[in-house]
């Protein structure tokens, strides 16, 4: 287990250490990211359907999701100016740190609070995911 | 509108947890999963990122109907 655990470590060590197609690792993770939003817009829909949570409710968050998806239509376009200006150094980091401080707008994020804990926690893990998606971009970026 | 409130939704957190393994997928693969060019990957993301939009718009209009 400890042994395989190393193993995992290393791979992605040398995966990280070998992005070298920054262009296509920005566009590929800003595709995730928007058949992400696009499944937690579904999602979040189903819960409001169930009567897990309100209208209301269902209002804020997909105002939150729309919000994200923005950033993302942005992020991605701000990539393909980066690649279309000749890859200058940093361009790449630059557009994915706008992105993940964009997602960070307290006013937007207190949109996707609801009252029902268990759709609560399953929100979360949609805004999180979202986040944690931008945060491993740019481990991969490396700065680049 | 729906009453009763439910406890979490059948699926809802393999879902989260399949949006965050695909958003650290692409890690390890790059654009060589897809198979597309940079570009095309750039084209794809325009499609889903207003096809998102128009989910968006479907969504709040049938959530807020307006009144007769």
């Amino acid at each position: 287990m400890k042994k395989g655990k190393w193993a995992i470590f290393a791979v992605l060590t040398f995966l990280l250490g070998g992005c070298a197609d920054n262009y296509g690792a920005c566009e590929k993770a800003a595709l995730n990211i928007g058949n992400g939003i696009a499944a937690g817009m579904k999602s979040v829909d189903a819960l409001r359907v169930n009567g897990t949570i309100t209208v209301q409710e269902e209002t804020n968050v997909l105002g939150w999701l729309k919000f994200a998806n923005d950033g993302n239509g942005a992020f991605a376009s701000c990539a393909q100016s980066a690649h279309t200006a000749g890859n200058a150094a940093g361009a790449y980091t630059a557009c994915a740190q706008t992105f993940q401080a964009t997602l960070t707008n307290p006013t937007e994020l207190a949109l996707i609070h609801v009252s029902n804990p268990n759709a609560q926690a399953d929100i979360q893990a949609i805004v999180t995911g979202v986040s944690t998606g931008i945060s491993a971009l740019l481990t991969g970026l490396g700065g680049k | 509108m729906a009453t009763t409130p439910a406890g979490p939704v059948t699926g809802d957190i393999t879902l989260a947890l399949t949006l965050l393994n695909s958003l650290l997928g692409w890690i390890g693969n790059l654009r060589s999963q897809s198979g597309l060019t940079d570009d095309a990957l750039a084209a794809q993301v325009q499609t889903v990122t207003q096809g998102n939009d128009t989910a968006y718009t479907a969504m709040m209009a049938a959530l807020n109907p307006p009144k007769s």
